[in-house]
């Protein structure tokens, strides 16, 4: 199937991924022929109520709901970009708002 | 006997002591940088002399001294864990992954962090933000991947054991590339907490070892459930084998789908005659088929990237890791902007494949049909071993190590190397890859497969299969 540059930029928007417009055609022409070839799973015939498949233990086993210190080897504020007084900090929502 | 064991019982008997082991391994570890094999991200004499020193002040344990080298998706707090990219560069971890933790309980020394395809995403280790990994008999070929650094340092005799991650084929592909052993267990036998997440219902920390004896050993130290990872099982860490087991009795299958008429013939070669020595001790190998293996690749390649779109969506460069502020300045531009230029072209086009499979209009067609046949292929593996089948014999790779450059324009191809691999990874069972051979002096793996949870069962066939055969024989001659 053909998937348009449109439908890769509409994609990068959900994935949250700013693709460099020299990129563009290349990454398109990728996704295309993966698409293809993993297309081929229409040839398993599969009936309708089939269930899914959960790799693990047959149920999760919960722990006891406690709250417990957590023994952290670094601060936050080693490891975040921006932090100051017990917050993450991040640029104005202005973007986020207009869409 | 085995590396772990020597060093462990030199250790024991005062012939050596952690802080001999630690510069023996700081001495191997500068070797391999002379190399230039470029397999290790992050080491250091004085993290190693304080290994050592830890180890000095606890009692002895069953790893006590031994050196092992960490992926570098497998978090630590004493050194950086970028998962070999960009956006996670110079990141520490404020906890030690469950397995790190055991390992360091029973004495293990840290050795050093070893380098990977971006977030593991990769079957070559050429997709790391900090330069490809060279194979350690052949410079211009790769080491297999996504734990390609890993398997680079056990082969080159750096460390005994090293561990990796699987997730479609991680370890056991780099493993028979690289003439060493390498041990997926089942999925849930081991903790992935501190593993960074890339396909959670395939993600499982595995082991490379010298030997076989080498990974078992590891694999009983860090397997086992863990409160922190509601997905381990309750059950008992993996029990070391008593030894080589006796096949006298036993059936192996060998899966007809797994030897094509285009296999290579240095891959068929050195297959052959491992089920010929496999006769030879006792088994009885018969032919079986697991039809919907072929459809391996193309379900691993629309489930793991679904994931991997949802699990790699926390770097945003709100949190931790780098951030880059895009033009407009918010919120937005700084998601895009940091993602775009944090993720190399891998992990950005298997995000963009997860993305597209997840999405509204595609998400039946693709992520709800890969489940489906994911089912088939678990089914498949469930209808062999429930009529008489011990385990399953398959070559581990179509080919041996190929050539640096030679599949990176080409995903697709490059995606196939993981196709004798992947339909295990989905079907959440162990298996294990050992070195059966050689074509043209690189490697050849052969791959056992088990029933969920009889790790220790087919480490027994692997020693049995390792003792008796000569890894280092050509082929074809």
């Amino acid at each position: 199937m053909r998937i348009t540059r449109e439908e890769v930029l509409h994609i990068a928007k959900l994935a949250e991924l700013q693709i460099p417009d020299a990129e563009l055609e290349r990454v398109t022409d990728e996704l295309c022929r993966i698409c293809d070839y993993v297309d081929q799973l229409n040839e398993v015939p599969i009936p309708s109520q089939a269930e899914p498949f959960a790799p693990g233990p047959d149920r999760v086993g919960l722990r006891e709901d406690v709250v417990r210190p957590t023994r952290l080897a670094h601060a936050p504020s080693a490891f975040a970009p921006e932090f100051v007084d017990g917050f993450f900090l991040v640029p104005k929502l202005d973007g986020m708002e207009e869409e | 006997m085995s590396r772990v064991a020597e060093i462990v019982d030199a250790i024991r008997a005062g012939q050596s002591s952690p802080g001999a082991m630690a510069r023996e391994v700081a001495a191997r570890l500068a070797l391999a940088e002379t190399r230039a094999l470029n397999a290790v991200l992050a080491w250091s004499s004085d993290a190693l002399d304080r290994e050592a020193a830890r180890i000095d002040g606890q009692g002895r344990g069953a790893l006590t001294g031994v050196p092992v080298a960490i992926k570098d998706n497998i978090v630590t707090t004493e050194q950086p864990t970028t998962c070999g990219s960009k956006i996670l560069e110079g990141y520490v971890s404020p906890f030690d992954a469950t397995a790190v933790v055991r390992l360091r309980g029973a004495g293990a020394m840290i050795a050093a962090k070893t380098n990977l395809d971006e977030f593991a995403m990769g079957s070559s280790t050429e997709h790391s933000a900090f330069g490809r990994v060279h194979h350690p008999l052949d410079p211009a070929r790769v080491p297999g991947g996504s734990s390609g650094g890993s398997a680079a340092v056990v082969a080159a005799h750096v460390v005994p054991a090293a561990l990796g991650s699987e997730t479609g084929g991680s370890v056991r592909q780099p493993a028979s590339f690289c003439g060493i052993v390498g041990v997926k267990p089942t999925y849930g036998r081991v903790s992935r907490y501190g593993l960074v997440a890339f396909g959670s219902s395939l993600d499982c920390i595995s082991v490379f070892g010298e030997t076989t004896d080498d990974a078992a050993r590891i694999l009983s130290v860090i397997s086992g459930h863990d409160p922190l990872d509601a997905t381990t099982v309750d059950r008992p860490p993996t029990e070391m084998p008593d030894g080589p087991a006796s096949l006298d009795g036993m059936t192996i299958g060998l899966p007809q789908e797994y030897f094509p008429d285009d296999l290579d013939p240095g891959v068929r070669a050195a297959t052959d005659r491992a089920v010929s020595v496999l006769r030879e001790l006792g088994a009885k190998v018969k032919p079986v088929s697991l039809p919907h293996s072929r459809y391996a690749v193309p379900t691993y390649y629309v489930i793991a990237p679904a994931e991997a779109a949802s699990n790699l969506a926390r770097y945003d460069g709100a949190r931790y890791g780098q951030r880059v502020v895009g033009e407009g300045g918010g919120l937005r531009d700084l998601y895009r902007a940091t993602r775009g230029a944090g993720f190399g072209p891998e992990v950005r086009r298997r995000i963009l494949i997860g993305t597209y499979v997840l999405s509204a209009g595609y998400y039946d067609a693709y992520y709800t049909k890969a489940q489906q046949v994911r089912v088939r292929i678990a089914q498949d593996f469930g209808q062999v071993f429930g009529q008489g089948v011990d385990y399953l014999f398959t070559p581990t790779t179509p080919t041996p190590a190929f050539a640096a450059g030679e599949r990176t324009e080409d995903p697709v191809s490059m995606y196939l190397a993981d196709i004798f691999t992947a339909a295990i990874s989905l079907a959440g069972l162990p298996a294990m890859s050992l070195p059966i051979g050689r074509i043209d002096g690189l490697p050849i793996g052969g791959q056992l497969i088990a029933p969920a949870f009889d790790e220790t069962g087919m480490l027994a066939v692997g020693m049995a299969l390792e003792q008796a055969i000569d890894p280092t024989a050509e082929a074809l001659s």
